[in-house]
């Protein structure tokens, strides 16, 4: 258990572009924290730097409350899980999550003791003689996983650990890793690029992009309340949607469709009477007029014709045009569209999100 | 067999061809040639090779054999070949593995391995006459050496001093080699090894033992193989040393410079004894056979 805090966190390598920009970030006791991102956003930069593996150049980590910044990776009392595992290739599996243990100094029934009770809980039993080129991928993470479980570390760090593995046996380790961090009762900082992987493990998730930390939240904070219009891009599948137009009062005007805006949010739109601004509406919220069995006051209504429809067997994703904007729609396979059809789809006031052109951010969300 | 396998087969054999035939005439008939040799007392002034059985050379059975292992000459040649292929063998992998260190983490890495690899491709006679040069009287590094006590002699004419030359000069035009190939190995191994390992606690030097030495076990035993297998032939140095200069000696001052192919070149071509030469090179096959097969042990298990 530990409590990392991260404060105005720079990582530089030229001086002049920043891999990692000002970021503050505090993850306490048993959080399961994801740092989210497209590639390049600097999420492992900033999980190298917390595991002593890259040199801050500028700003402070602290676990715990002591500075962490000139301590050894080794004095950090964490284990890093690789993406490419980086199993020590000559040392068999059991040697392999010995080591760390070795170098410590713990005891050698200690040691045996620990890596039995790893090795029941990973499956890994059998394979203890065995030398890494001779196991399945799967295999290879979990040894890399046990090697860091044997520690029994304060901090568990992950970069991109799933990313080698197949669809399936991702499912089942996402599993595993989420069970060793909640009996472990380690804090855990994860990196991935997979939003789905972020939703389903995470109890905190920092969407970060250009090494600027975007929003930090909740897996449900972050999908129904974005900050930006990144991380409300970023987060969903499919993708939200983005549709311009005009506000003026206490609607938004795009093309022949009126949105109605909340009154509670109106305050916080006055600002943009006349002005053009974004809405983001999530694929998910729509839904089929012939599924609402009464009208209600807050329905936005929506005319589409459809282009294309991907039927998924639970649902339908419907692609469509309204006055020449693309529009996808996640609904229910209630109905059997085809393309060219013309239906009527709506989406609660309150589920519309508003965003400044210029800026990109969120507006009101303050009153959310 | 179906039509597209003979096919192949014919196609393959076809590309085959020049090489197999090539291996049998220049390779595998001189060695059985050679075997059959070390047989008989053919000496290639008296006896015309073409006549074969009746140009009056006679099978003698293991005489040829016998008489090798008798003679104190070929016995002390082989002492001397192993203490020859021991060292050089150990000392130049040593040293290539720290010149690879260096040039692996040092800046100029294109300029060190041109730099160390230069000797590897310097012809052996410039070499000698080089450090013959240096290792005499009132050199730079005879000077050098007299600080730790050692006397100021000819090197290469000095009984005890001669192979030590040697040794030196094949470490240095060695080294380079196994430099580069050390420093391929070195680049093989991921960096996030190294990461793990100090996360599970290690310091540098630590790293180097338990990552980087034993992940570099399949480098160090092909240098050995092939290392032994080069060094335990080694001939044409040790001949140019004895017979270059002043005082020029067959098997060198004292005949410290015997080496096995060197007394075969001797017994073969200058005594015309091919059938005992034949044998000397059977012998040192085994020689080398046995070396080999020590390591293929000695290194089992070790690779990964």
């Amino acid at each position: 258990m530990a409590k990392i805090q991260i404060k105005d966190l720079v990582k530089s390598y030229d001086g002049e572009y920043k891999a990692v920009n000002k970021v503050n970030l505090e993850i306490g006791d048993n959080d399961f924290c994801v740092l989210l991102g497209p590639s390049g956003c600097g999420k492992t930069t900033l999980l190298r730097m917390i595991a002593g593996l890259e040199t801050i150049t500028d700003g402070d980590i602290y676990i715990d409350g002591v500075h962490m910044n000139n301590v050894l990776p080794k004095d950090r009392d964490i284990a890093m899980v690789f993406q490419s595992y980086a199993l020590y290739p000559h040392m068999t599996v059991y040697k392999n999550m010995a080591f760390g243990l070795k170098m410590k100094k713990v005891p050698l029934d200690e040691i045996d003791r620990r890596i039995q009770d790893a090795a029941k809980y990973l499956d890994l039993e059998e394979y203890r003689d065995r030398k890494p080129r001779n196991l399945s991928g799967g295999q290879q993470q979990r040894v890399a996983l046990g090697r860091a479980l044997v520690k029994k570390p304060k901090v568990f760090l992950m970069d991109e650990p799933l990313s080698n593995l197949d669809a399936k046996l991702r499912n089942q380790t996402r599993e595993t890793i989420v069970r060793i961090h909640e009996n472990a009762g380690a804090t855990t900082i994860y990196v991935t690029h997979d939003q789905v992987e972020a939703m389903s493990m995470g109890t905190k998730i920092v969407v970060m992009n250009k090494g600027v930390v975007q929003q930090i939240g909740s897996p449900e904070e972050i999908f129904e309340y974005p900050d930006n219009m990144f991380v409300a891009g970023f987060i969903g599948s499919p993708s939200i949607n983005f549709i311009e137009g005009t506000y003026s009062k206490g609607a938004v005007t795009f093309g022949d469709t009126k949105f109605k805006v909340l009154k509670d949010q109106e305050k916080a739109m006055d600002a943009y009477e006349g002005k053009n601004i974004i809405m983001g509406i999530r694929p998910e919220f729509f839904e089929d007029m012939a599924d609402i069995p009464q009208k209600e006051e807050d329905l936005n209504l929506i005319s589409m014709r459809i282009n294309f429809v991907e039927r998924l067997g639970s649902e339908s994703i419907i692609n469509g045009c309204v006055n020449d904007q693309k529009v996808t729609a996640k609904i229910r396979h209630t109905h059997r569209y085809a393309i060219d059809d013309q239906i009527d789809i709506c989406v609660k006031a309150k589920k519309v999100l508003f965003f400044d052109k210029e800026t990109r951010q969120a507006i009101g969300r303050e009153i959310r | 067999m179906t039509r597209l396998e003979r096919n192949n087969l014919f196609w393959g054999y076809l590309f085959l061809g020049p090489n197999i035939i090539y291996l049998i005439f220049w390779t595998f008939l001189p060695i059985l040639f050679a075997f059959l040799l070390s047989f008989t007392n053919y000496d290639m002034l008296q006896h015309d090779i073409m006549k074969g059985f009746q140009s009056g050379a006679k099978f003698v059975g293991l005489k040829n054999y016998m008489l090798v292992l008798k003679n104190p000459i070929f016995v002390r040649s082989v002492w001397q070949t192993i203490y020859f292929a021991v060292l050089s063998v150990f000392i130049t992998n040593v040293i290539g593995l720290v010149l690879a260190l260096i040039a692996h983490n040092s800046k100029g890495k294109g300029f060190f391995r041109v730099a160390y690899f230069i000797p590897n491709i310097t012809t052996l006679t410039s070499l000698i006459i080089i450090f013959d040069a240096l290792f005499r009287p009132d050199t730079i590094v005879t000077d050098f050496l007299a600080m730790f006590g050692l006397p100021q002699v000819v090197w290469r004419i000095t009984p005890g001093y001669a192979m030590n030359l040697a040794i030196i000069m094949s470490v240095w035009a060695g080294a380079g080699y196994n430099m580069l190939i050390y420093l391929a190995g070195l680049q093989e191994i991921p960096q996030e090894v190294y990461e793990a390992a100090a996360l599970d606690g290690t310091s540098r030097p630590k790293q180097f033992f338990h990552i980087t030495l034993p992940l570099l076990t399949n480098k160090t035993f092909f240098l050995f193989v092939t290392g032994f297998i080069g060094s335990l032939q080694v001939y044409d140095m040790v001949q140019i040393l004895a017979d270059f200069g002043e005082k020029p000696q067959v098997g060198g001052p004292d005949g410290s410079l015997w080496t096995v192919v060197y007394y075969i070149y001797n017994v073969g071509w200058t005594q015309n004894k091919m059938g005992r030469a034949a044998a000397a090179s059977f012998i040192l096959f085994l020689i080398i056979m046995v070396f080999t097969i020590i390591q293929r042990k000695l290194f089992k298990d070790q690779t990964y």
